[in-house]
């Protein structure tokens, strides 16, 4: 080869319900080739293949499926999620797939409805869900270094998870997106991106700081450059007689989770300013998650550094959800950047 | 320590019809400079039950209107943007709709998802970019100006419950947030600050058989009302009662050239709300629309509820339309007439950009009032139209 070449890296995986928490690993992502790799997107595509309900409603499966993605001996994804087990956060290696980014794709398609609690040859609607990561900055992988994906059905949303209604199995494709380089680019260094993610659980009213701080444990200082957020939601009323959903619900209901997020010196990135009219019913507090980040767009553009051992906090409040509904919310926010590693 | 980090500012307000509010998003808040690179504005309708449905109050959960379609609810709010004694909204606010910002949560539309059908969202979010980080020095004040328009907006026909009988907002709550970050960077010598003018057609019933009402914009409607040059990035158009209802237009200039040469469905030419221009108009220079709106749905675009109680059509929601548009751009100003000179600290007597960036600082309020503004309203409206 004497010239650059697009190339995309995929790999699939046909999840069952069955395997629940267990790693699906896709090794078979690794590079073969001995040349340079230029990757400027990470993907996810989730086809759920039946139906998971009958009815229409935008279900987001990017809540559904856990990735944990690497390349070499670096992980590109933390997370620390609050779980059944361990309420205030657990540190692991997974993110959900929305918080790769917005949803880039979304298709409805009227399928046979397979699954046995509807009447045979009824339809329905099932959604298909593509998450795309855009690099930063361009991500050089040198030759014979594996790019991992590694799946799972989400643990966390096992809390919101109907095990009578979504579908069974479902197929998981990851990809890698990018160009095949003709000669060893010239680097004194490459950037290497990072995803973390924060969730506390939302069931209750309890205030939580979610877990511990992002801290920077590298060398090199890190470049923010984003923050994502977004609600997973069980609905909690029943729609057709059924009770579904767990899904992106930043715009279709509005979450009154309080977020706040303390930066680098410790400094509020959001300020809260006195409501108009000022009331006491409408206090001066910190704002709903769904009134920053929106509902498809679901992220913050920022521009931040942070140094050897800074950290990033988020804080949320949860409110309670009405006596009369059994809503459960899981809020999440992930924080991407990168960091100039040298060669 | 980071020069850049970000710094977002939200403020809410509660409207009642017809009210509006002026929200002072930047007060002397913070001794700092700043970049702003985006609105966000967010709109709630509020049902009777008022604060109760307020997403921050402990008691409640979200808005659960029942709402067969609410896609029209950015509509009916007017939203307007005022630096120092400078408006970046002629008139004084411009139906928040049309100042969204193309993107690709243009997948949100609802009459494009199947939500719509059976839970339509209770809100709608406009996202507003600038067309450049906007330096703001520290103490410089930023307003928001709200209108729940009720008089000639959207709002007495905006929605109808899935099972019950028209209903109108008693009372919209919209969040605003500014997004931004802390800067370290002198201030430039211009700044382009945002305008957006509107257009909007008078009301028309839907549903009286071949009505057809023909529309046609003063020239003084989508003009350069600015001594600066205008550059327009973007026409912007919205049918409150549905993007697809058989709403045709042509635009053309102040000298008469036609932009589009035939009446063309505004679906068509706004299919994601937006036609990007990416003109200039000088001083009192315009964007002429006229058209047509005919009063009969186009069916087979919606089909009608045959099927089920539960799926409404969202055209069953309306009684009246009406067509807004909007043109949105921006002007170059000098950076110092804009903000006025710098603000001085009545307790160190420095500058207040010289103190150290990234230490919040509360100044006082009743600080002395040091700066000379240049008031730029009223702007000259003219009619004459350009040979």
């Amino acid at each position: 080869m004497n010239h650059d070449a697009p190339i995309t890296l995929d790999a699939s995986v046909i999840m069952d319900r069955g395997n629940g928490g267990l790693d699906v690993d896709l090794a078979a992502m690794q590079t073969t080739s001995r040349d340079w790799l230029k990757i400027t997107e990470l993907r996810v595509f989730i086809d759920p293949g039946q139906s998971q309900s009958n009815s229409s409603e935008q279900i987001d499966f990017g809540f559904m499926v856990d990735v944990s993605i690497s390349v070499g001996n670096e992980d590109l994804t933390t997370g620390f999620i609050g779980t059944p087990s361990h309420p205030t956060g657990e540190r692991i290696a997974y993110i959900p797939a929305f918080l790769l980014g917005p949803r880039i794709y979304q298709r409805f398609s009227t399928i046979n409805n397979s699954n046995a609690q509807f009447a045979a040859d009824t339809h329905a609607y099932a959604v298909q869900n593509s998450y795309a990561w855009t690099l930063q900055r361009a991500l050089y992988v040198p030759p014979n270094t594996p790019i991992k994906f590694k799946v799972r059905r989400s643990s966390t949303i096992a809390l919101l998870d109907d095990a009578t209604l979504y579908p069974n199995p479902f197929t998981v494709e990851v990809g890698a997106v990018g160009t095949r380089l003709a000669v060893k680019p010239r680097l004194s260094s490459r950037s290497m991106p990072h995803l973390h993610a924060w969730s506390p659980r939302n069931d209750d009213s309890t205030r939580i700081e979610s877990g511990e701080a992002f801290r920077n444990l590298h060398k090199q200082s890190l470049r923010l450059t984003r923050l994502t957020g977004a609600t997973a939601t069980n609905l909690g009323a029943s729609i057709n007689g059924i009770s579904i959903d767990v899904r992106q619900d930043n715009e279709l209901t509005p979450d009154p989770t309080l977020i706040q997020i303390y930066d680098a010196n410790n400094q509020d990135v959001i300020v809260p300013l006195p409501p108009v009219p000022l009331s006491a019913s409408n206090p001066n507090a910190p704002v709903p998650i769904s009134s920053l980040f929106l509902a498809k767009t679901n992220s913050v553009r920022i521009s931040d550094s942070l140094q050897q051992n800074q950290t990033y906090r988020m804080i949320v409040s949860p409110v309670a959800a009405a006596p009369a509904s059994n809503l459960l919310r899981l809020p999440m926010i992930a924080l991407e950047s990168f960091r100039e590693v040298p060669l | 320590m980071s020069n850049e980090s970000p710094f977002f500012v939200q403020q809410t307000a509660v409207l009642a019809p017809n009210q509006s509010v002026s929200m002072s998003l930047l007060d002397n808040l913070v001794r700092e400079k700043w970049k702003l690179k985006e609105i966000r504005i967010v709109c709630t309708p509020l049902d009777s039950t008022g604060q109760a449905a307020l997403p921050f109050n402990p008691s409640g959960v979200a808005v659960d209107l029942d709402i067969a379609n609410i896609f029209g609810v950015a509509s009916m709010l007017d939203f307007g943007i005022r630096l120092q004694s400078t408006y970046c909204t002629v008139p004084r606010h411009v139906p928040a709709e049309l100042l969204r910002s193309p993107f690709f949560d243009s997948l949100a539309e609802p009459e494009d998802a199947a939500n719509v059908l059976t839970d339509a969202p209770p809100q709608r979010a406009v996202i507003w970019t600038f067309p450049e980080p906007l330096f703001v020095p520290p103490g410089a004040k930023m307003y928001a100006e709200l209108l729940f328009n009720a008089a000639d907006g959207a709002n007495s026909f905006l929605w109808m419950p899935v099972d019950g009988e028209p209903t109108s907002a008693v009372g919209l709550q919209v969040q605003v947030t500014l997004i931004g970050n802390r800067t370290t960077e002198a201030a430039p010598a211009k700044s382009r600050i945002p305008y957006a003018t509107t257009y909007r057609t008078p009301k028309l019933a839907i549903g009286a058989d071949g009505q057809v009402q023909e529309f046609r914009a003063q020239d003084f409607q989508l003009q350069n009302h600015c001594d600066e040059t205008l550059f327009v990035q973007r026409l912007t158009a919205y049918n409150v009662a549905a993007q697809r209802m058989p709403t045709t237009l042509k635009y053309s200039t102040s000298q008469g050239k036609y932009i589009n040469r035939e009446l063309a469905p505004l679906f068509e030419l706004h299919s994601n709300g937006a036609l990007n221009l990416h003109t200039i108009l000088d001083k009192n220079e315009f964007i002429a629309v006229e058209g047509e709106i005919d009063s009969v749905p186009a069916r087979i675009d919606m089909p009608d509820n045959a099927g089920g109680a539960d799926l409404p059509s969202p055209i069953a929601a309306f009684y009246e339309q009406q067509a807004m548009f909007g043109l949105v751009g921006y002007r170059e100003v000098d950076t110092a007439a804009l903000w006025g000179p710098a603000l001085v600290s009545p307790q160190t007597g420095q500058p207040i950009s010289d103190i150290r960036p990234g230490l919040k600082e509360i100044v006082d309020l009743r600080l002395p009032e040091v700066r000379t503004y240049s008031p730029q309203l009223p702007f000259p409206l003219s009619t004459n139209r350009k040979p």
